[in-house]
């Protein structure tokens, strides 16, 4: 177990700067994501630590032992694909030796690991078969279990569930949060799903365009993003964004106004502190219903209260209590406290 | 690591390019370079580079006539093989039943045979009437036909497959006949890419030499590789013989680089899954 | 009758694609039909008269060809497979200029066979040629090693040793490339993922590159073995006075104008060519059945 500390971390590929002077402090035992839309150099991040990219500038330590000028093996690291890179001409159990007949175990001990990792995993009886020959989720439990065995300090995951349905990416999310709980590794995990990051990490980074722009608990970048970026980016449906001159409460029109659907109420008489707009679709999913309502600013989706009927092409008011509003530097898209 | 890996990649080009240099050396060599009685080494280049060879070929009617018999050769093998590859390619492409492995076995089959094992077959049967009766251009456009086809098809059907089906089935939808559908819409879509089986099917003409051998053995009318043998059995000059040479390489070589990715495609056709 | 309806309804199918059909006909008889031929003749010339293909057993000249194919497919074979790997492992990965690589790789299947051969035979005339001055040490950048000039194609052994140097250097790039394809299904994440575990480039190469190409070189080596069983050009050229199979058919054709025998030679290749492959098919059952479970 360890921390990893990025120290002003910067890797750029021949001019473009892919991670842009990163700094991050993962502590030991932690659940850490790096989240953040596709090419936002979350992954060259985390590739970064595992060794498989040189850092153009700034610092990686593991343990407080700085370990830029290290190859991958002497990192106490292990890593799994997003692909799994499992090795198609070994079975599983030759997959999960793999790594430890590298670094010359003895029989006895190599036996004892790929055991643990296959009782660990639940992969009893499917220790002869080949890759090809495994289900989605089984796949995915050999390439965690071939970086397991080899007891990393820190345990590096490339979103290891998007290649899985969308079914076994949810039970895989708990089976994962499960483990962690089990064998407390340190764990970086890079994926673009929101939701993903939300449910499994103990704290989260958000990056774009190479940098971090918020780092916490999954409830604290919920509740204060910090910035317009943060705030759309996490939350399903996203948050609704409005012009501050147009949000009555506010009356400003250097602000952006954040508004989360499920703050929003409605009201078929008119308020003043409303939004006047006309509903349109409604849109359910399972549990949640959510209204779309067109005004002057274009669709701003609500949460429906379950006792609310069918409400489709009215007149309506929407308002939201002051205090849950998110309020946004319309220059700097920077959080106003 | 890295620099033993660009210190082999410059020795196997060295092994690549040296010959084709040495080659393009004796061209234009003069006499001096060549004839040494060895009183001194060859030199590597030239005493006094002369173009005097490629002149004395121009001049000469039998290697423009040879030249022009491997063009008209090649052309026709195009032809034909276009004209039978590319509606068979069409139709494998696009006709799903059970049996067309077999089929498919059927159509390489002949390949199956090594040239030198069916050029006897070939020659006995060209050469005898009344096939004998057509112009050996023909016959040899014939048998290149025969060793370009499959590869045609192959070619041709990846083309096809490329096509995608909703094209035509919209043009069914709309009521055109099938066949101007394949003329109008698929052709015009294909050819591209039928134009690099056609451009590898006449340097594979252009090139070839076994049947071309055979089947021109007694005649006056031959390709340029057979020619190029013919010249050889006089033991001529190492200037004159590497000049034709040159004339041979030059067309393949700018092509192998205009039609590389296609080639490729030919060359390992099947051989990877 | 389900087998009736079976039939008809096939009949439809071949009825509403008969179009296609007609499209499949023309390339599929020519083909067809030269096979046939070419398998009548053959059969038919060898087992004419006094059975030709039997005689050849006895026929010194036939048993010496056999030996020297033999030994030429023996040779060239293992030979252009390990000039292909390191061919390709040299462009494998990509780097600035590996395009322009890859296309001066390519450059010697471009080349006729023929003009190759007799560039080769230029290279290493006798008494003179460039080959002979450097053995010679008559360059000074290079140590004597013979004191009189190598008489190339008066020796067996070396004119066949230049006739499988032309074909592996004309024939190098379609192993190459063969190589290189099965070198790309391999993806850069096993690589990364066994680095991750310690691998060096070594074990990367024994525990993956070498057992996942496994099919690519069985592959070559059936290709590459029908290939030099069937070479003609190179020997015709460089070594015209040891015939092996292709450049023996050739003489019996045209010198000997027998063409009975000739063609009983060509089949016999043809049932060498099938024997080796039906082997290397067999040896490559057994070695995938090996290399699936490490």
């Amino acid at each position: 177990m360890a921390e990893v500390r990025l120290k002003d971390l910067t890797k750029k590929f021949k001019d473009v700067a892919a991670v842009d002077n990163v700094s991050l402090n993962v502590r030991d035992g932690e659940f850490l994501t790096l989240v953040g839309p596709s090419g936002c150099g979350k992954s060259t991040t985390l590739r970064a630590v595992a060794g498989l990219e040189n850092p153009t500038s700034g610092n990686i330590f593991i343990d407080g032992e700085r370990v830029n000028d290290l190859p991958p093996q002497k990192r106490h690291i292990s890593m799994v694909f997003q692909s799994y890179a499992l090795f198609p001409h070994m079975t599983v159990e030759s997959n999960l030796a793999f790594g430890l007949k590298i670094k010359k175990k003895g029989p006895e001990e190599k036996a004892k690991r790929v055991k643990w990792a296959v009782e660990l995993l639940g992969l009893s009886g499917f220790e002869k078969r080949l890759p090809k020959e495994l289900s989605g989720g089984q796949r995915q439990r050999v390439a965690l279990g071939r970086a397991l065995v080899l007891e990393p300090k820190v345990l590096l995951l490339d979103e290891p569930l998007s290649n899985l349905d969308a079914k076994l990416r949810l039970r895989m999310r708990t089976e994962l949060k499960r483990l962690h709980k089990k064998i407390k590794t340190t764990i970086i995990y890079v994926t673009h799903d929101q939701a993903e990051a939300m449910t499994l990490s103990d704290r989260m980074a958000v990056m774009k365009d190479g940098r971090i722009l918020q780092v916490g608990t999954p409830g604290q970048i919920y509740e204060k993003p910090a910035d317009v970026f943060c705030a759309g980016f996490i939350g399903s449906p996203p948050m609704n964004f409005l012009p501050g001159e147009k949000v009555p409460q506010v009356k400003d029109k250097n602000v952006v106004v954040g508004i989360r659907p499920e703050d929003l109420s409605i009201s078929l008489s008119r308020i003043d502190a409303g939004i006047w707009g006309r509903s349109s679709v409604t849109e359910t999913l399972g549990s949640d219903s959510y209204l779309h309502v067109d005004t002057s600013e274009g669709l701003v989706s609500v949460r429906l209260k379950s006792d609310q009927g069918i409400l489709e092409d009215k007149p309506l008011w929407l308002v939201s209590h002051k205090e849950k509003l998110h309020l946004f530097d319309k220059s700097t898209g920077r959080r106003i406290t | 690591m890295r620099t033993l890996k660009f210190v082999l990649i410059g020795v196997v080009l060295f092994f690549i390019v040296f010959p084709l240099f040495m080659m393009t050396k004796y061209s234009i060599s003069d006499r001096e370079s060549i004839v040494t009685g060895g009183e001194y080494p060859e030199p590597f280049f030239p005493f006094q580079p002369t173009m005097e060879m490629f002149g004395l070929l121009w001049s000469r009617g039998d290697f423009l006539k040879a030249g022009l018999t491997s063009l008209w050769v090649g052309l026709l093998a195009v032809a034909f093989s276009l004209l039978l590859g590319a509606p068979t390619a069409y139709a494998l492409a696009r006709f799903r039943i059970p049996g067309i492995a077999i089929l498919l076995f059927f159509l390489l089959s002949v390949r199956l045979f090594p040239d030198i094992s069916a050029v006897i077959p070939v020659a006995e049967l060209l050469l005898s009437r009344p096939f004998s009766l057509l112009p050996p251009v023909i016959l040899v456009g014939l048998a290149h036909t025969l060793l370009a086809l499959p590869y045609t098809v192959y070619i041709a059907k990846g083309v096809f497959e490329s096509i995608p089906r909703d094209l035509e089935e919209q043009a069914f939808v709309l009521g055109a006949p099938k066949s101007s559908t394949f003329l109008k819409i698929l052709t015009p879509l294909a050819l591209p890419g039928l134009g690099a089986a056609a451009i590898y099917t006449f340097f594979l003409s252009w090139n070839e030499f076994i049947f071309a051998y055979f089947l021109t053995f007694q005649g006056t009318e031959t390709t340029l590789p057979v020619y190029l043998l013919r010249i050889l059995s006089w033991s001529p000059q190492k200037n004159f013989i590497s000049a034709i040479s040159v004339l041979i390489c030059v067309p393949v070589i700018i092509f192998t680089f205009l039609v590389q990715r296609h080639m490729r495609e030919g060359l390992t056709a099947g051989a990877v899954k | 009758m389900p087998g009736s309806i079976r039939i008809s309804s096939l009949l439809l199918r071949l009825k509403s694609n008969l179009f296609t059909i007609g499209f499949f006909i023309p390339a599929f008889l020519y083909l067809f039909s030269f096979f046939v031929i070419i398998l009548i003749f053959l059969l038919k010339f060898s087992f004419s008269g006094n059975l030709p293909l039997l005689s050849l057993f006895s026929s010194a000249e036939f048993k010496q060809a056999l030996w020297r194919s033999l030994c030429f497919m023996g040779v060239g074979t293992p030979l252009q497979l390990v000039v292909g790997l390191l061919l390709a492992l040299l462009i494998q990965r990509s780097f600035r200029g590996v395009g322009a690589v890859r296309s001066l790789f390519m450059i010697p299947i471009a080349i006729p066979a023929l003009v190759t051969a007799i560039i080769i035979d230029l290279l290493f005339s006798y008494p003179f040629g460039p080959v002979n001055d450097l053995l010679l040490g008559r360059h000074g950048f290079f140590p004597q090693l013979v004191s009189v000039p190598v008489n190339w194609s008066g020796s067996e052994f070396l004119s066949l040793g230049l006739a499988i140097l032309g074909k592996t250097w004309r024939d190098m790039p379609i192993s190459m490339l063969i190589l290189l394809a099965g070198l790309h299904s391999i993806e850069r994440e096993q690589y990364e993922a066994a680095k991750t575990m310690g691998a060096g480039a070594w074990q990367e190469f024994k525990y993956l590159t070498l057992p996942l190409l496994t099919p690519a070189i069985l592959t070559i080596l059936i290709l590459r073995s029908i290939e030099n069983w069937k070479e003609f050009v190179f020997p015709f050229v460089l070594a015209p006075s040891y015939p092996l199979l292709g450049v023996l058919i050739e003489r019996l054709y045209h010198v000997e104008q027998n063409p009975a025998l000739a063609a009983s030679v060509a089949l016999g290749l043809v049932i060498l060519i099938a024997l080796t492959t039906l082997l290397f098919t067999a040896i490559t059952k057994v070695v995938r059945r090996y290399l699936v479970r490490v």
